[in-house]
């Protein structure tokens, strides 16, 4: 009879441990699995790097020195960087003129909204030479808390660049 | 003795076949695991192969920008020159040079509305160079560059540029 119990306890004690390895090898499995999800960056987009390219060359109302010299996007930037006061021929602030057409740029061009596969969005420019960063401009909208596609935009501006960067939430 | 034995032996298959059960249960759950740990990934694959698709897709696009036939020859690979779009409307002779079903070029913003004709051009929205729209096109950022005014000054605008068709099939 003590023998038959203690084969009962072998056994019991058999199989615990094997319930104790399977549980181990899943919870080993699931760390690998949740730390490699955890570990990838942000997706870059195609699509938001080629509409940063295209936005960098549009031409704005804002003419810097005389009219018809109208500045692009890229020149806002930099001459928003250089000077925040400095305004256009037509007395409006390069910076608020930058940010009202970015906002046109950004609204024609992605359908953001709580119904959309698209929930905000957020239109960064920083300049940054390593050793400092400037916020220059920041344009956000929407939700944006979730997971997001991004791309980056990078202009020359000695010592350092200037970094535009466009982040689409979904 | 003998019931003994008949009893002993009786209760060693028991545990024999509690045993098998508990091996066939543990390989049902293991290959159960593994079922679900492998459709998982095949999904994930098979989502970034058409991310990857897409964009390649949306890569060869933008290309089209760049050919000499489109291209804006102010030093910007992903230019359109309006001026050469407009040009090439209509013209019969395109149709098969780029293998497309469908190649229209859109402005985006600022908005506009409408067909581009000789009369209504710039002040128009959608130059449609090649065919009719068959199913969804692949499209493109690009920059929309022409010469304004008088003085002619470089004007750039963002849209898209659609295309379906064997010439872009990556």
């Amino acid at each position: 009879m003590k023998y038959l119990n203690k084969k009962g306890q072998e056994e019991m004690v058999g199989f615990v441990l094997i319930v104790v390895i399977v549980a181990v090898i899943f919870l080993v499995f699931l760390g690998i699995a949740l730390r490699q999800a955890g570990n990838t960056p942000a997706r870059e987009s195609v699509d938001i790097t080629q509409f940063l390219e295209s936005t960098m060359r549009y031409t704005t109302g804002c003419a810097i020195n005389y009219v018809p010299a109208y500045a692009t996007i890229g020149d806002l930037i930099k001459k928003c960087y250089e000077n925040g006061e400095s305004s256009c021929v037509s007395g409006e602030n390069v910076c608020s003129d930058l940010k009202d057409e970015l906002n046109g740029l950004i609204g024609a061009s992605w359908n953001i909204g709580s119904e959309s596969a698209n929930k905000g969005y957020e239109f960064k420019v920083v300049y940054d030479n390593n050793v400092t960063k400037q916020d220059i401009v920041l344009i956000s909208g929407g939700n944006c808390s979730a997971d997001f596609t991004s791309s980056e935009s990078i202009l020359p501006e000695y010592p350092g660049t200037i970094i535009s960067s466009f982040k689409l939430c979904t | 003795m003998k019931i003994l034995h008949a009893s002993c032996s009786k209760k060693g298959q028991m545990k024999i076949q509690q045993m098998a059960f508990v091996l066939v249960a543990l390989m049902i759950f293991f290959v159960i695991v593994t079922l679900f740990y492998f459709s998982v990934r095949v999904k994930t694959l098979e989502q970034n192969a058409n991310t990857l698709k897409e964009e390649s897709t949306k890569e060869l696009v933008r290309k089209l920008a760049s050919s000499p036939e489109l291209s804006w020859s102010r030093g910007c690979d992903n230019c359109i020159d309006m001026d050469k779009a407009m040009l090439l409307k209509d013209r019969k002779s395109y149709v098969d040079f780029w293998n497309l079903d469908y190649l229209a070029i859109e402005k985006v913003y600022p908005k506009t509305s409408g067909d581009c004709t000789i009369a209504t051009y710039p002040n128009c929205n959608k130059i449609i160079i090649v065919g009719t729209n068959i199913g969804i096109p692949s499209d493109a950022f690009v920059s929309l560059c022409r010469l304004e005014g008088n003085g002619g000054y470089e004007k750039c605008e963002l849209g898209r540029i659609y295309a379906t068709g064997k010439g872009i099939t990556s």
